[in-house]
């Protein structure tokens, strides 16, 4: 009878929108997308190139085209083109959450509405039969069948938080741009990525709750669970913590420090319910709408950064109720911000030393391999948390050679502790440093490690050979800052 | 035919001597313990190396060569005839080794060579050996290309002064002598991957180190005087540190925790003379005729001797005699030889130090491909934070399935931070936590750094002990 049930709605579903109407409504809803952005060369940040990239957006409201949020950071031009072919229009980024990875993109021109019809987004998605990913291709409308797989909780594309996603079967060919995927009349989602035959897809569930919230005002940002946790698969270890009743839960084991975080979990806390839902040992708990998925779902299942979340756990013995306000997800968060959006590098160059913050965009000078390829010491500050002495990190990243710095011009990658007996965390605070020399010298530490420690510039000469510097290679800005607190002299950079 | 006689030829009217009949081949068996499972060997692996004959009827080779050898065989020049032999010292920083051989008659017309000097750059050499491609001796003449510091890569972890050479050095080659005007100047040692036509030979200097230092019937090393130098060639700093505008002087960046270093030297003293050394602004010193890193005017001196140092500190001269020792904080760092790996069973979970070897457990590329907490553990905590370093971190290597371990979530590779509350700062740690009398249901494993926590049945693990040794053929529970 179960599979009669479910045969009868694909049947129904499928029948509401025959082919050739589907076609229609597609072609009238996606829309291509050309983005026109800034690159940084993050070794060399004052140096800037320009590249484009091409997606697709589906309009899901008379002037609106929802589209992904990835690489709408540092555009400088946006050009839309309907019906896959002709004239292209300028468009207009409305909004964007980088970490939701969701972007709504218009357009100024009333004659690019003409003959478009938006798509509505599916209220609750599908859970499982075919679906259908569109984009034009060639001047055509191609959509072809996807099989839905699976809900899955997992890190968005961008963030470094984990929330909803759908992942289809399909050997479809260089997908993951923003394509529609839809079912019916209804777009259930937008594809985020595609690793070999799967494609990650932002389903509309989640993406209507985020929109809705953006269109009411009241969207504060995608919330997270900071803490760390185990699985409790080991039933001696809930043995050990004497936790009464049937194994369940999971183990809280590291709560780290997060600016704006009520710090009410501790470490070795058993999570047993999480408002409401029931933690299993592997820390999934019952979905009403998609079955089991991870617990870190419930921090952005209509919950937003700020709010407060009810959790049951076992602690010393004892069962507690406890609130944890979701803290929201910024990548400053971090210590090495896995991102740095719509701002060109911080860099400041005194006297040929090139500081910069770490973040992983430097990093990934050296290629999708980073993790390995670069030096060891910066790529594994990626995996140390923030504290609340040690905020981010600044490096001197490169020296460029004068005769102002010589005897250091090996030094490179070396993270700085402090300038002039000053701890230093931003380039700001490089810049304020540099103010006070100490009898006439600059004095520039570098944290304990397996190499340099200490160097010193004379402070008379260095505004000169800053200058020397910048003429000998061509760079036009001594520091590019985003913030100057109380600086005397320092002027902001131009972006 | 004739090239080779040729050669030959002028080997003898050259240097008016036979070196190769005291130049011997020697072939080992040799079987490593399995670092991540280490009462298990790997398999019996033969290979062979050259060795010469040296004053007190003994032979140098290189420690490569007999390292982990469970039988070592030599043979004279032209003579079929193997003799069984010892190794009687092992130099494994400097990759050298002094062998006996238990037949009398085995020197027999031998004579042993005598050692020289270190050469010349651009002078001539004779490399002579059993290289691999053939049983005879093989001699091939190169020239001295340079002589400076390089890593030793046999250690892994110490880098002395070794000459390089065009002359072919092989496989095989290892341990045989460098020869001019019938000298020993060199043991040939190393060759770099992918350099053609490059060999390394281990200079005089050091080979006279070692032999120095076993006349007291022990080898200690060289020692270290555990300073992070650096060039001092910036103007400013120079000022800073009221210095003579001039080429002289290097920097002391760092002093690594050795007690007599410590309490004589200070950061930002500037060496200006090491022993008769002068040492320049770009850290390096005038050795032999060879301009060579600093730290090689340390590996003179013998472990307990002092040197004595001209510094500038706050801005005047000072003499200080520095007394220099062997330096082995950071030995697992470095490349372990013929001494047994530590482990502790226990609940069929296998608890091996942190070291560089159990690091190669995890392939040949093994810097790449290693866990990334394992690697700053060994090679980078100790510099970035003394207080939080251990004396001996601890890794679960693996868990032996059992029942009584089925529920164990992790399986291995993850350093251990405390049993049953107790810090783990060493392997011994682990077996007092283990074994501790006390009377508990539990016992709690916690791991570093990601904090996760695991729990064994104490009762379920202690029956289960004997049936998991037996099962996973371990005769015994530990070595220490």
């Amino acid at each position: 009878m179960k599979f009669l049930i479910c045969f009868l709605t694909v049947c129904c579903s499928l029948a509401a929108t025959r082919p050739a109407d589907q076609g229609a409504l597609l072609e009238k809803a996606i829309i291509n997308i050309e983005i026109t952005r800034r690159q940084y060369d993050h070794i060399q940040p004052w140096n800037r190139r320009v590249d484009q990239v091409s997606k697709i957006g589906t309009l899901i409201s008379p002037t609106e085209i929802l589209t992904t949020a990835e690489y709408f950071s540092d555009q400088t031009l946006i050009r839309l083109q309907k019906q896959g072919r002709g004239r292209w229009f300028k468009g207009k980024l409305l909004w964007a959450d980088y970490h939701a990875n969701l972007a709504l993109v218009t357009c100024e021109e009333d004659q690019f509405w003409d003959g478009l019809k938006p798509l509505s987004l599916a209220e609750k998605p599908p859970r499982s039969g075919t679906a259908q990913l569109a984009r034009w291709r060639n001047g055509n409308m191609e959509a072809r069948n996807v099989e839905i797989n699976r809900y899955i909780v997992k890190q968005g594309k961008i963030t470094f938080i984990d929330y909803l996603h759908l992942e289809v079967d399909s050997e479809i060919n260089g997908t993951g741009w923003a394509e529609a995927i839809v079912q019916g009349n209804k777009l259930i989602g937008i594809t985020s990525s595609k690793e070999e035959s799967s494609c990650t897809v932002l389903p509309s569930s989640f993406i209507r709750n985020v929109l809705e919230a953006h269109k009411q005002g009241d969207h504060k940002g995608l919330g997270y669970f900071a803490f760390v946790w185990q699985r409790s698969e080991n039933p001696a270890t809930l043995d050990y913590f004497k936790l009464p009743g049937e194994p369940r839960g999971v183990m809280v084991i590291d709560v780290p420090h997060v600016p704006g975080e009520t710090n009410s979990l501790m470490p070795k806390d058993i999570i047993l319910e999480i408002d409401g839902f029931s933690i299993d040992l592997q820390g999934d708990y019952n979905d009403p709408q998609f079955g089991n998925l991870l617990l870190e779902n419930l921090a952005t299942r209509n919950k937003w950064a700020g709010d407060k979340v009810k959790l049951k756990v076992w602690r010393q013995g004892q069962m507690k109720e406890v609130g944890y306000t979701l803290p929201k997800a910024e990548y400053s968060n971090e210590l090495v911000p896995s991102e740095v959006f719509d701002t060109a590098p911080e860099y400041a160059i005194l006297g040929g030393l090139v500081f910069q913050p770490l973040t992983v965009p430097f990093l990934r000078s050296w290629g999708a391999d980073w993790l390995r390829k670069a030096p060891f010491r910066l790529a594994y500050s990626t995996r140390q948390k923030k504290r609340p002495d040690e905020p981010s990190l600044i490096m001197l990243s490169l020296i460029l050679p004068d005769p102002i710095n010589i005897g250091y011009q090996e030094s490179r990658y070396l993270l700085v502790e402090s300038i002039n007996g000053r701890k230093v965390h931003t380039i700001g605070n490089v810049l304020q440093a540099i103010e006070h020399p100490r009898d006439g010298f600059h004095e520039i530490l570098f944290k304990e490690g397996d190499s340099l420690r200490r160097m010193v510039l004379e402070a008379s000469e260095l505004p000169a050979a800053t200058q020397r510097v910048l003429q000998r290679y061509g760079i036009q800005e001594p520091f590019m800052v985003k913030e100057l607190p109380g600086l005397k002299t320092a002027q902001k950079g131009s972006n | 035919m004739l090239p080779v006689l040729l050669l030959l030829f002028c080997l003898r009217t050259g240097f008016g001597a036979s070196p190769e009949k005291s130049v011997v081949q020697i072939t080992v068996f040799s079987q490593q313990p399995v670092w991540d499972a280490p009462w298990r060997f790997d398999s019996v692996r033969r290979s062979s190396g050259t060795g010469f004959v040296i004053k007190g009827r003994r032979i140098m080779t290189n420690g490569h060569v007999v390292s982990w050898g469970r039988q070592i065989l030599i043979r004279r020049y032209q003579d079929p005839r193997p003799y069984a032999a010892k190794v009687l010292y092992a130099a494994h920083d400097c990759d050298l080794a002094i062998l006996e051989v238990e037949d009398p008659n085995f020197f027999e017309g031998m004579e042993a060579l005598e050692i020289g000097e270190l050469p010349e750059v651009r002078s001539t050499v004779v490399t002579y050996g059993y290289p691999a491609g053939g049983e005879q001796i093989s001699y091939t003449r190169g020239v001295v290309s340079r002589i400076e510091l390089q890593s030793y890569s046999h250690i892994g972890n110490r880098a002395y002064l070794a000459a390089q050479t065009d002359a072919a050095i092989n496989p095989g080659n290892s341990g045989g002598p460098v020869i001019q005007e019938d000298k020993v100047v060199g043991v040939a040692f190393q060759g770099i991957p992918g350099l053609e036509n490059t060999g390394f030979f281990i200079p005089t200097t050091l080979v006279n180190h070692f032999l120095k230092d076993v006349e007291d019937g022990k080898y200690d090393g060289f020692p270290q005087a555990g300073l992070r130098l650096v060039a001092l060639q910036n103007p400013a700093y120079r000022k800073n540190l009221q210095l003579p505008d001039n080429d002289l002087g290097a920097r002391i960046d760092h002093i690594y925790p050795v007690p007599s270093s410590r309490e004589l030297l200070k950061v930002d003293d500037v060496l200006l003379k090491v022993g008769p050394y002068d040492v320049g602004s770009d850290g390096t010193i005038v050795y032999r005729g060879n301009r060579v890193f600093l730290s090689v005017a340390f590996s003179d001196i013998q472990n307990g001797e002092s040197v004595p140092v001209t510094l500038w500190r706050d801005g005047k001269q000072a003499e200080v005699m520095l007394p220099l020792y062997t330096y082995t904080e950071d030995k697992r760092e470095g490349n372990q030889y013929d001494v047994l790996p530590r482990y502790y069973v226990y609940g069929g979970l296998v608890f091996v130090p942190l070291t560089r070897d159990y690091m190669k457990t995890f392939g040949a590329g093994w810097t790449d491909s290693a866990n990334a907490d394992l690697i700053y553990e060994l090679f980078y905590r100790r510099h970035e934070s003394p207080a939080t370093t251990r004396k001996e971190p601890v890794v679960l290597a693996s868990v032996l399935a059992h029942a009584a371990n089925a529920n164990f979530e992790i399986r291995g590779r993850a350093l251990v931070d405390k049993i049953n509350g107790m810090r783990i700062e060493s392997l011994d740690d682990v077996i007092r936590a283990c074994e501790d009398p006390g009377e508990r249901k539990h016992d709690v494993i916690e791991f570093y750094p990601d904090k996760t926590i695991e729990t064994l049945s104490r009762p379920e693990a202690r029956a289960a002990h004997s049936e998991i040794l037996t099962t996973y053929g371990i005769s015994k529970d530990r070595r220490l």
